[in-house]
């Protein structure tokens, strides 16, 4: 077996995954706060059939695997005439999963804001919009800064479930990687060390940022 | 009972058989009232008697499930509501005010949204409103750097700032500090004494001996009876009206 070397071959060849991996996860987690808005506000609505498609949704995401998602999104779909490439189909798979977790991420933020606070807003006669806002989007946000920093690391590291249907992201190419050096240990470790350092930044940068946007005075409700 | 003059013009608020249902039970079941202009009502009763949500519902927090509430002659519905709302302001107990926003902020963006008004003169109306209830220093701290008087100081501001002609106040003492009590009731005291028409829930009894015109005694959700203040505290002829004053007495004699 020829000699490998580690550190001009292996290492960009895995680093290469890292934009498909952020991508997949950025991505999936963009089109998880939309539907988590949609489905969070739906869960909280006082109309039965919303509130029940909403409860349906997320419970139906929450009770089932995220793989078993993705293979459905996959290889389910085309049978209702809709083939998405693997990208796509990771990306869809991703974004529906993550949509059910930050629905209830939406809904314990505008829960956290005191009923007074909103029925203070509306007294003062300012309107529904400008209740939503100015004063529930800045408080809720702020109360769910770190939920959405947790739900979005756990995106990039779940978004190596992807692999199973032959994204090149960062697990598949380790996969690759395992394959022609037969070096696990080693391949794995550097493949659990990006992912490290992607979630690890990330969790610093939310770190920072709820540290500027703090209330002077406040503690947040848990 | 009735020995108050009656006045000459339109009263401010009448309210006509006001039920309101909140998740099947009554809150408010038949509340026929009428406040006149430059009249302090003290609203007193036991909790859970329906005090707050009578205030709520002279704002449409809560809707009426039957009966009428005029407030200046004109009805209050759904559409009249973000109209009425400018009559009148509401102080609550707690949690008044934005967290996110300064001291200045919390008084000068309702003006700003609901009077139209340009930023930097909404700011110098906030700042003179927040200099009359002595937040002069405070105006760039935010709420929750300031202690349960202030805070509550601040609220009233607000409150204020819109000239309001009817000012709401729900317990506006009641989850502060002994201490900080004082200060904040000095502050209604003076505001009384504008021709301020103001309807209050407290149990503060020197406060509402201070300032009441009229007392409105309530009790699950209906009021019991109305009457001067010297009729209503002094000589109170309600039987329920006597347990209820004295149950208050004695609380404050324990504290």
């Amino acid at each position: 077996m020829p000699e490998i070397d580690f550190l001009t071959s292996i290492v960009p060849y895995l680093l290469q995954g890292v934009p498909l991996t952020i991508q997949i996860s950025v991505a999936g987690f963009a089109l998880g706060f939309l539907l988590g808005l949609l489905f969070g506000l739906g869960r909280m609505s006082d109309d039965r059939v919303l509130n029940l498609i909403s409860s349906v949704y997320v419970e139906a995401i929450r009770g089932t695997p995220l793989l078993v998602q993705i293979l459905l999104v996959y290889f389910g779909l085309p049978s209702f005439g809709i083939s998405l490439d693997p990208i796509t189909a990771g990306i869809v798979a991703v974004g529906f999963n993550s949509g059910a977790y930050q629905a209830e991420i939406v809904r314990s933020g505008i829960q956290s804001i005191p009923k007074e606070n909103l029925e203070s807003a509306e007294s003062l006669g300012l309107t529904s919009f400008q209740i939503g806002y100015h004063i529930i989007l800045p408080l809720a946000l702020r109360n769910v800064l770190p939920s959405l920093t947790n739900e979005l690391v756990t995106l990039v590291k779940e978004s190596s479930l992807v692999s199973v249907i032959g994204v090149a992201e960062l697990t598949r190419r380790g996969e690759y990687v395992m394959a022609w050096t037969f070096l696990p240990l080693e391949v794995y470790l550097l493949v659990a060390a990006i992912y490290f350092a992607i979630c690890f930044t990330l969790s610093r940068a939310s770190a920072s940022m709820e540290k500027k946007l703090s209330i002077p005075g406040y503690i947040r409700k848990r | 009972m009735n020995q108050i003059l009656p006045p000459p013009e339109r009263p401010m608020i009448v309210i006509e058989d006001l039920h309101v249902t909140y998740g099947g039970a009554e809150a408010l079941c038949g509340i026929d009232l009428e406040i006149h202009k430059n009249e302090k009502a003290v609203i007193i009763g036991p909790s859970g008697s329906g005090k707050s949500t009578l205030l709520k519902s002279l704002l449409y927090l809560v809707k009426p499930s039957k009966g009428r509430i005029f407030i200046e002659g004109s009805e209050l519905t759904e559409k009249t509501a973000s109209l009425v709302r400018q009559e009148l302001a509401l102080v609550f107990q707690s949690y008044t005010l934005f967290p996110h926003m300064t001291v200045l902020r919390n008084v000068a963006f309702p003006i700003e949204k609901v009077k139209k008004a340009p930023r930097d003169q909404a700011e110098d109306m906030a700042r003179e409103t927040l200099d009359s209830v002595g937040l002069t220093d405070k105006i760039s701290r935010y709420p929750l750097e300031l202690s349960g008087g202030q805070r509550q100081r601040a609220a009233i501001a607000r409150a204020l700032a819109l000239k309001p002609k009817i000012l709401l106040l729900d317990e506006p003492t009641s989850a502060l500090d002994p201490e900080f009590a004082g200060e904040v009731l000095d502050i209604l005291k003076e505001i009384a004494r504008t021709g301020m028409t103001m309807l209050i829930v407290t149990h503060e009894m020197d406060f509402a001996e201070d300032v009441a015109t009229i007392v409105v005694f309530m009790e699950g959700g209906k009021i019991m009876e109305v009457g001067s203040k010297e009729d209503m505290l002094h000589h109170p002829s309600n039987q329920r009206l006597r347990k209820f004053l004295e149950r208050i007495i004695k609380r404050k004699e324990i504290t």
